[in-house]
C-alpha cells in the first residue's frame, strides 16, 4: 500500500515514543512516567485479569490437571453428560489440589511462623519473563519485596503491587537473586534462577561464597536472613542441590539446586506479610529422604591351586 | 472508526487470553505462542501502514504495561509497533493470494518474535539472555507459523462482519442511487451475463458503498482472489469488484474482433475467457494487456473500477437512450450498452480488430476514469454528476483513449478510431466523450469529459488528420510514424512496455504478477506514462 508522508510520520512518532518510555523505565524503574503507566495498566489489567482468570481457571486446569481419557461413547447425550461430568470432577479435583496446596502452605507457614495472605496465580508472564500475578493487592496487606512461598518452598518475590493484584518474580527468573545458606554446614552463597528454559525445568545456579566449601549432592538450602527480612524472609526452603560443578580456580563453589517448587504447576501460594519473629532457621525444611542404606557387598576371592568350594552365596 | 473498536477489542482479548490462559498452559517448548503478536499482524495485514503502526504500538504497551509484565517498558511497543507497519507495508503487497498473505503473517510473526529477542538484547534486558533466547526462540517461532494462518482467518472474518455492519448502514441515498443505477443498468439491456457482470454490478450497486469501498482500506482484501465472482456481494472487500469491473471490459475488448455477433446483450460474459489483449498477441490492441490482472491494484483504479462501471452504464444506457430512434447504430449501441459495444457494433468492427480491439481497452471498467480527482469514489455525488454530464449529449462520438493521460496519448484510441473505423464522415455529431485508460494523471475525468474535453478534442482532431497508427503493438511491425505529439514521437519497433507506475519489489521481483501497491498499468515509462 501507499505509504504516505503521514504514515512515515505516525511510525516516526511512534517508534521515538517507544525508546522514550525504554529509556524511561530503564533509568528509573521505580518511578516516573513508565512506572505510573505500569501501575495504571495493572489496574486496568488485573481487574480483567482476575474476571478472565475466574472464568477459564477449570479450563487451565483441565490441561494441567489429571489427564482426560477419551470416551467411547456414542450417544449425544452421554456424551455431554459425561463432558458434564468430567468438568465438575475436574472442578473437583482443582479444588483438592488447591485444597491441598493450602493446607501444606498453612503447615509451612505453621511451622516456619509466618504469617501469610494466600492468594492465586492468575496470569503468567509473557515471553522471557518468568513473573506471575496473584490475586491479592495491597488491600490485602500486600507490601512489594513481600515473599511469596507455597506449599513446597520459596516461590519468589513480589515486585509491584496494584490494588487487587500483584506481581511475582519468580525465583527461576533470569534477574532473581536469592541469598541462601545451606543446611548441613551453614555456608551462605545466593541462588540464581536460569530464565526461561526448556519446558520450565531449569535448575537454579547456586554459587557459594567459600570457594573451598565442599558442597555434595542433596544438600538442601534455605534462605538467609536479609535486613528487615526483604526481599525474602529467613528459613523458606528453596531447593535441594543436584550436581556440584566444581570449577577450578573459581572464586566461588558452583552448584545446580533443583528448587522445591514446581514452577509450571502454581496454584495457591502465601505471601508473607508479617515475617517470623525468629529465624526459623531449618526447621522448615522438608524431612529429607532417607538415604539408602549400603548394601555390603560380598567379595569372594578364589584362589588357584587350593581345593575350593562352591561359595554359599553363589547359589540362589 | 469501526475497525479501530474491532482492533481494540481483539487486542484486549488477545491480550487477557494470552497472559491468563496461554501462559500458564503447560506446553511442550520453552516459548510458547504470542496471540498478540498474532492478532497485530493480522490486523497490519488488513489495513494500512499507519494503523498497522498504531495497532502494534498501542497492543505493544498494553502487553508492556499489563501486570505480570517485567520488561521494560516500550519493548513490546516497539517491536509490535515495527511489525504491525511492515505488515500494513506488505499487505499491498501480498494481496492478490491468500497463500501468499498466510505466507506474509508467518514471516511477520517469525519476525516478530526475533525482533523482540534481538531488542531484549540490545538493550541488554537481564531477562533475554542468550541461553534463554537459543531456548524459547524457536518454540515460540514454530507455535507462531503454526498458529498464524488460523489467527489470521479469524481476524479477517472478523474485519470483514465489522466492514458489513458498516456497509449495512451506510448512507442510504447513495445505496439507492447506485443501486438503482446497477439495476438499470443490468435490466437496461447490458446483460453482461448473470455470472460475471450483471451480478456483480447489482451487487456492487446494492451495497452501495461504493465510495467506503474506494476507500483503500477497504479496498484492500487479501484473500479476494479466491472469492468466488457473484457471491457474497455484502462483504466490502473490492476484490469482487476488481473482478468483475475487470470482466465486462473483458467481454467488451474481446469482443471487437468477433462482433460478427452484433446481439450484444445475448452474450454472456464468458468466464475464464483469457484476456484478449495480451502484449504478444500481436495485435494493435494486445498492448493492453490483461488489464484484469493489473488493474485493479490500485486504489484509483479501484475507485474507477466502481465508477467507471457506473459511467459503463451511464454512458451506453445515455447513448442508448438519445439515439436509439436515431440510427441503427446507435440503436446496436444502445443495445450492447458499454460505450465499446457501441464501437463493437459499427460496421467494419469485426474486420478491424486494430480499431475495434484498442479501444476496447477502454471497456474495462476500471479504465474508465471520468473523475478521478473526486474523493469518494463513485458513490459520491460528485461522480454521480459526472456521469449525468455525458448523458446529455447523445451525439457526441465517443473516442477511447487508451495509455496515461499525457496530452497526446487519448489519440492512441482517438484518432485511430477516427482515421479508422469512426471515420469522420460518419456524420457522428460534436465533441466525443474520451474515455480514457490509464493512470490518474492529467487528463483524468476526461469521461465526465467537459474540462478536460475542448483540449483532447482538439488534440485527438489534430491526430485524426494525421495517420492513424496503432501505436502499441509487440512487434515492430508497423513503421515509425511520429503520429502523435511533440515530445514522444513514435519510434519504429520500439516495443511497449508495461510497467506498473509504482512498483512494489515483490512486483518487481515476480515480474508483476505478484504485488502491485502499483497504480495502474501504464504502457510506456514511468515517468511519462506514456507511450514511447
Amino acid at each position: 500500500m501507499h505509504d504516505t508522508r503521514r504514515t512515515r510520520v505516525v511510525l516516526g512518532v511512534l517508534l521515538v515514543l517507544a525508546l522514550v518510555l525504554i529509556t524511561f523505565d530503564y533509568r528509573d524503574g521505580s518511578s516516573g512516567p513508565a512506572h505510573d503507566l505500569r501501575q495504571a495498566g495493572g489496574s486496568v489489567f488485573g481487574g480483567m485479569e482476575r474476571v478472565v482468570s475466574a472464568v477459564t481457571g477449570p479450563v487451565v486446569g483441565l490441561f494441567r490437571g489429571s489427564g482426560s481419557g477419551s470416551s467411547s461413547g456414542q450417544v449425544a447425550a452421554l456424551q455431554q453428560q459425561i463432558i458434564r461430568l468430567r468438568a465438575q470432577l475436574n472442578q473437583e479435583q482443582l479444588s483438592r489440589a488447591q485444597y491441598a496446596q493450602l493446607t501444606q502452605l498453612l503447615q509451612l507457614s505453621g511451622r516456619g511462623g509466618y504469617r501469610i495472605v494466600a492468594a492465586t496465580v492468575i496470569a503468567m508472564g509473557q515471553g522471557y519473563a518468568q513473573t506471575v500475578t496473584l490475586d491479592a493487592g495491597s488491600r490485602d496487606g500486600v507490601k512489594p519485596e513481600d515473599t511469596v512461598l507455597d506449599g513446597q518452598g520459596l516461590v519468589g518475590t513480589i515486585t509491584s503491587v496494584n490494588a487487587t493484584t500483584c506481581t511475582v518474580l519468580l525465583a527461576t527468573d533470569a534477574t532473581s537473586v536469592v541469598g541462601v545458606t545451606l543446611a548441613d554446614s551453614g555456608q551462605i552463597g545466593w541462588v540464581t534462577g536460569p530464565g526461561k528454559t526448556r519446558s520450565g525445568s531449569g535448575l537454579l545456579r547456586l554459587q557459594v561464597l567459600d570457594a573451598g566449601a565442599v558442597l555434595s549432592r542433596g544438600t538442601q538450602l534455605v534462605t538467609s536472613a536479609s535486613v528487615h527480612d526483604r526481599p525474602y524472609v529467613p528459613g523458606v526452603p528453596v531447593g535441594v542441590i543436584s550436581k556440584v560443578e566444581n570449577r577450578a580456580g573459581s572464586l566461588t563453589a558452583l552448584a545446580l539446586v533443583r528448587p522445591y517448587v514446581d514452577f509450571t504447576s502454581l496454584g495457591v501460594v502465601g505471601i508473607v506479610v508479617v515475617p517470623p519473629s525468629h529465624n526459623p532457621r531449618f526447621s522448615v525444611l522438608p524431612p529429607p529422604p532417607p538415604r539408602a542404606k549400603p548394601v555390603p557387598t560380598v567379595t569372594i576371592t578364589v584362589t588357584p591351586g587350593s581345593h575350593s568350594t562352591p561359595s554359599p552365596t553363589a547359589t540362589p | 472508526m469501526r475497525r479501530a473498536v474491532l482492533s481494540a477489542v481483539l487486542l484486549l482479548v488477545a491480550l487477557v487470553l494470552q497472559l491468563t490462559v496461554v501462559n500458564r498452559l503447560p506446553l511442550p517448548g520453552a516459548g510458547g505462542p504470542d496471540l498478540v503478536l498474532l492478532v497485530v499482524v493480522a490486523i497490519g495485514l488488513s489495513g494500512r501502514p499507519a494503523a498497522g503502526a498504531v495497532t502494534g504500538f498501542c497492543a505493544g504497551l498494553g502487553l508492556d504495561i499489563a501486570p505480570p509484565g517485567s520488561y521494560l517498558v516500550g519493548e513490546y511497543a516497539l517491536v509490535f509497533c515495527l511489525i504491525g507497519y511492515l505488515c500494513g507495508r506488505l499487505s499491498g503487497t501480498s494481496n492478490r493470494s491468500a497463500l501468499l498473505t498466510i505466507l506474509t503473517a508467518m514471516a511477520a510473526s517469525a519476525a516478530g518474535e526475533a525482533l523482540f529477542a534481538a531488542i531484549g538484547l540490545a538493550v541488554s534486558d537481564p531477562q533475554v539472555t542468550w541461553p534463554s533466547v537459543r531456548d524459547v526462540l524457536p518454540s515460540s517461532v514454530i507455535y507462531d507459523v503454526v498458529l498464524s494462518p488460523f489467527v489470521l482467518y479469524l481476524v479477517m472474518r472478523a474485519v470483514r462482519l465489522a466492514d458489513g455492519l458498516g456497509r449495512v448502514s451506510a448512507p442510504a441515498g447513495a445505496a439507492d442511487g447506485s443501486a438503482l443505477l446497477a439495476r438499470t443498468q443490468a435490466g437496461g439491456g447490458l446483460a453482461r451475463g448473470a455470472l460475471g457482470g450483471a451480478t456483480m454490478l447489482g451487487g456492487a450497486g446494492l451495497l452501495g458503498g461504493a465510495g467506503w469501498l474506494a476507500g483503500p482500506v477497504g479496498s484492500r482484501g487479501p484473500r479476494g482472489p479466491r472469492v468466488p465472482r457473484g457471491s457474497r456481494p455484502h462483504t466490502p472487500r473490492t476484490p469482487h469488484l476488481r473482478q468483475a469491473a475487470a470482466r465486462p471490459g473483458d467481454g467488451w475488448l474481446g469482443g471487437g474482433p468477433r462482433t460478427g455477433l452484433p446481439s450484444a446483450p445475448a452474450r454472456p460474459a464468458r468466464p475464464g475467457r483469457p484476456p484478449r489483449l495480451r502484449p504478444g498477441a500481436g495485435t494493435a490492441g494486445s498492448s493492453i494487456a490483461r488489464p484484469a490482472r493489473t488493474l485493479p491494484r490500485s486504489a484509483p483504479s479501484l475507485r474507477m473500477g466502481t465508477s467507471g462501471r457506473r459511467r459503463d452504464g451511464s454512458l451506453g444506457r445515455t447513448l442508448g437512450a438519445g439515439l436509439g430512434g436515431v440510427s441503427g447504430a446507435a440503436a446496436l449501441r444502445a443495445r450492447s450498452g458499454p460505450p465499446g459495444s457501441a464501437f463493437r457494433s459499427r460496421p467494419g468492427g469485426p474486420g478491424r480488430p486494430a480499431a475495434a480491439g484498442r479501444p476496447g481497452g477502454s471497456g474495462h471498467g476500471p479504465k474508465f476514469r471520468p473523475e478521478t480527482r473526486l474523493p469518494g469514489g463513485s458513490a459520491s455525488p460528485g461522480v454521480l454528476r459526472g456521469g449525468g454530464i455525458a448523458r446529455p449529449l447523445p451525439s457526441r462520438r465517443v473516442s477511447l483513449r487508451l495509455g496515461s493521460a499525457r496530452r497526446h496519448d487519448g489519440v492512441v484510441g482517438g484518432s485511430a478510431l477516427r482515421g479508422s473505423a469512426l471515420g469522420p464522415g460518419r456524420g457522428l455529431a460534436a465533441r466525443p466523450v474520451s474515455l480514457r485508460l490509464g493512470s490518474g494523471r492529467r487528463g483524468d475525468g476526461a469521461l465526465g469529459g467537459l474540462s478536460g474535453g475542448s483540449r483532447l478534442w482538439a488534440r485527438a482532431g489534430r491526430g485524426a488528420q494525421r495517420r492513424a497508427a496503432p501505436r502499441f503493438r509487440s512487434g515492430g511491425t508497423i513503421g515509425g510514424h511520429s503520429v502523435l505529439g511533440k515530445r514522444t514521437p513514435l519510434r519504429a519497433g520500439k516495443q511497449a512496455r508495461f510497467g506498473a507506475g509504482r512498483s512494489s519489489f515483490l512486483a518487481t521481483w515476480t515480474g508483476g504478477r505478484l504485488g502491485g501497491r502499483s497504480t495502474v498499468w501504464r504502457i510506456g515509462s514511468r515517468r511519462t506514462g506514456g507511450l514511447r
